[in-house]
């Protein structure tokens, strides 16, 4: 079926009775199981999905509005609580938990506005891994090009929301897990000012820099969205001609060509721009993992006690050093962060925006897991964060936009000053406006 | 918060995998299974770069 779906085109044509709900749930099922190769779903959530655009479809025909996401499928990264359903956080030893006893408050938050949850996406194990590469459920593959990762930890949110499965999804960002598999698989992705969106019925992993976002198909559908899991529109007033920066030195090293051209025809056809230099991101970087090493470990202390083997071995490992990390370099960490942010405050007096991209290149390979690094082949699933870490690390807004290229997607980041998501959403749909990025998308 | 106080680069910088593993495990209480000791050394010696480079100067366009 030759449908849209578009968040805005779904939820106008629902409100305005031209299309059921029922049948836009019929259609992102009948795209799931057609695409059970990306193995970005985890399940499928028929009964409820149904049962939810009934209710939608109920409230056209008594001439109520179910809401601006009335009809609109979507899916949720597996660390959202679903109501009777069991959280994973992509772990196989979570599988046969107790069931959640209530969504979480992003669920409830959509669901009231008529939104459709549709299916579980897949995650590396616990949030910490940057492919998806899951010993339970598998390696979510990049619709693109299924040979390679789709990225992480939210692939399975990337993937399903480029191939078309769904309208649109939710992932959780610590350190770029939404914004690395937004920009592989060529979608928007953002993660909000830390703290903005609901994190109640979220499985954590670092309480320090956790934060759940979105991805889209498009810029005005990340709007759309967002004004929902906020409660209201983001009131904040956008600038249409934010002072724009370039971050070069740390963020433009490493850079494959492709990435560079793109890099080049997007900052050419924007017109020129300044450049920024910060100092110390390498320590920003080192100090955002071992913060997450540090929470992250100690979270999981107990039961990698207990049951080490449980674990998936490509988060097993990394755990159990994190949980003998000392707490004196947590605590450096954390106080680099409050210099690292003066910097950072200093540079957004100059601009409102700054840009840099948010991997080194495309997606690896799969049979090659790595990223070139000064010279070295290094693990990706420990690596893509390079761009992604030093930034998120402060709280800062920051949205991955699709560049416009020929070959493999590839993202760049717009990031903000806190608490003006608005801005940063304002500009991605002013740059898609002007074919300065643009979503790379499957015809489902 | 205890401070366990493993990850230090002279510590990582001087053992074997089967050494870290063995810190490690005193460390958290436990013993390390085999197949953990290689990953559990190659991270704690990731963590002790990290650290290392968390406490060096900062340089511009670094």
């Amino acid at each position: 079926m030759n449908m849209s779906f578009l968040a805005n085109d779904i939820a106008r044509q629902v409100r305005s009775g031209s299309l059921r709900a029922v049948d836009v749930v019929g259609e992102a099922l009948r795209r799931i199981d057609a695409a059970t190769d990306l193995r970005a779903v985890t399940r499928r959530l028929e009964d409820r999905a149904l049962k939810e655009a009934e209710a939608v479809d109920e409230q056209i025909a008594r001439g109520e509005d179910p809401g601006p996401l009335a009809g609109v499928p979507y899916g949720v990264k597996d660390l959202f609580d679903v109501s009777g359903e069991i959280t994973t956080a992509g772990a196989a030893r979570l599988e046969h938990a107790s069931p959640a006893l209530n969504d979480a408050e992003a669920i409830t938050r959509l669901k009231k506005s008529g939104g459709v949850l549709v299916a579980t996406l897949n995650m590396d194990e616990f949030a910490y891994g940057f492919v998806t590469d899951n010993a339970r459920w598998g390696i979510t593959r990049n619709p693109h090009d299924q040979e390679r990762f789709a990225g992480g930890s939210s692939g399975g949110s990337a993937a399903a929301v480029a191939a078309g499965l769904v309208s649109f999804a939710l992932g959780s960002d610590t350190n770029g897990s939404i914004r690395i598999p937004a920009s592989l698989c060529g979608v928007y992705g953002i993660k909000p000012t830390h703290g903005s969106l609901p994190m109640s019925g979220v499985y954590p992993f670092v309480h320090t820099l956790d934060d759940i976002g979105l991805f889209a198909r498009e810029a005005e559908d990340l709007r759309l969205v967002d004004g929902v899991l906020r409660g209201a529109p983001d009131p904040a007033p956008a600038d249409p001609r934010p002072s724009i920066a370039l971050l070069e030195g740390w963020f433009g090293r490493d850079l494959t060509g492709q990435m560079r051209q793109a890099l080049h025809r997007f900052t050419v056809g924007l017109g020129p721009i300044p450049s920024v230099q910060l100092t110390g991101v390498a320590q920003a970087r080192s100090a955002a993992f071992l913060i997450t090493a540090f929470e992250g470990g100690r979270l999981h202390r107990d039961a990698l006690r207990e049951a080490p083997l449980s674990y998936d071995p490509g988060t097993r490992d990394r755990l159990l050093a994190g949980a003998t990390l000392e707490e004196t370099a947590y605590r450096e960490a954390l106080d680099y962060r409050t210099v690292f942010a003066r910097q950072l405050d200093r540079v957004f007096e100059r601009h409102d925006v700054l840009i840099a991209p948010a991997v080194m290149g495309e997606a690896p390979r799969i049979d090659e897991p790595t990223v070139m690094i000064d010279g070295e082949l290094k693990s990706a699933r420990a690596n893509l964060g390079l761009f992604t870490q030093p930034i998120s690390f402060l709280g800062l807004p920051v949205i991955s936009v699709p560049l416009r290229t020929e070959g493999l997607p590839l993202g760049l980041q717009l990031i903000g000053k806190k608490g003006r998501d608005a801005q940063l959403i304002a500009l991605a749909a002013s740059l898609s406006q002007l074919g300065l990025v643009q979503s790379h998308l499957l015809a489902a | 918060m205890s401070d366990l106080g493993l990850v230090r680069p002279f510590d990582c910088a001087q053992a074997d995998d089967q050494a870290i593993a063995q810190q490690v495990g005193l460390l958290l209480g436990m013993e390390i299974p085999e197949p953990c000791v290689a990953g559990v050394a190659m991270n704690s010696r990731l963590l002790a770069d990290h650290l290392a480079i968390l406490r060096r100067s900062p340089e511009p366009g670094q």
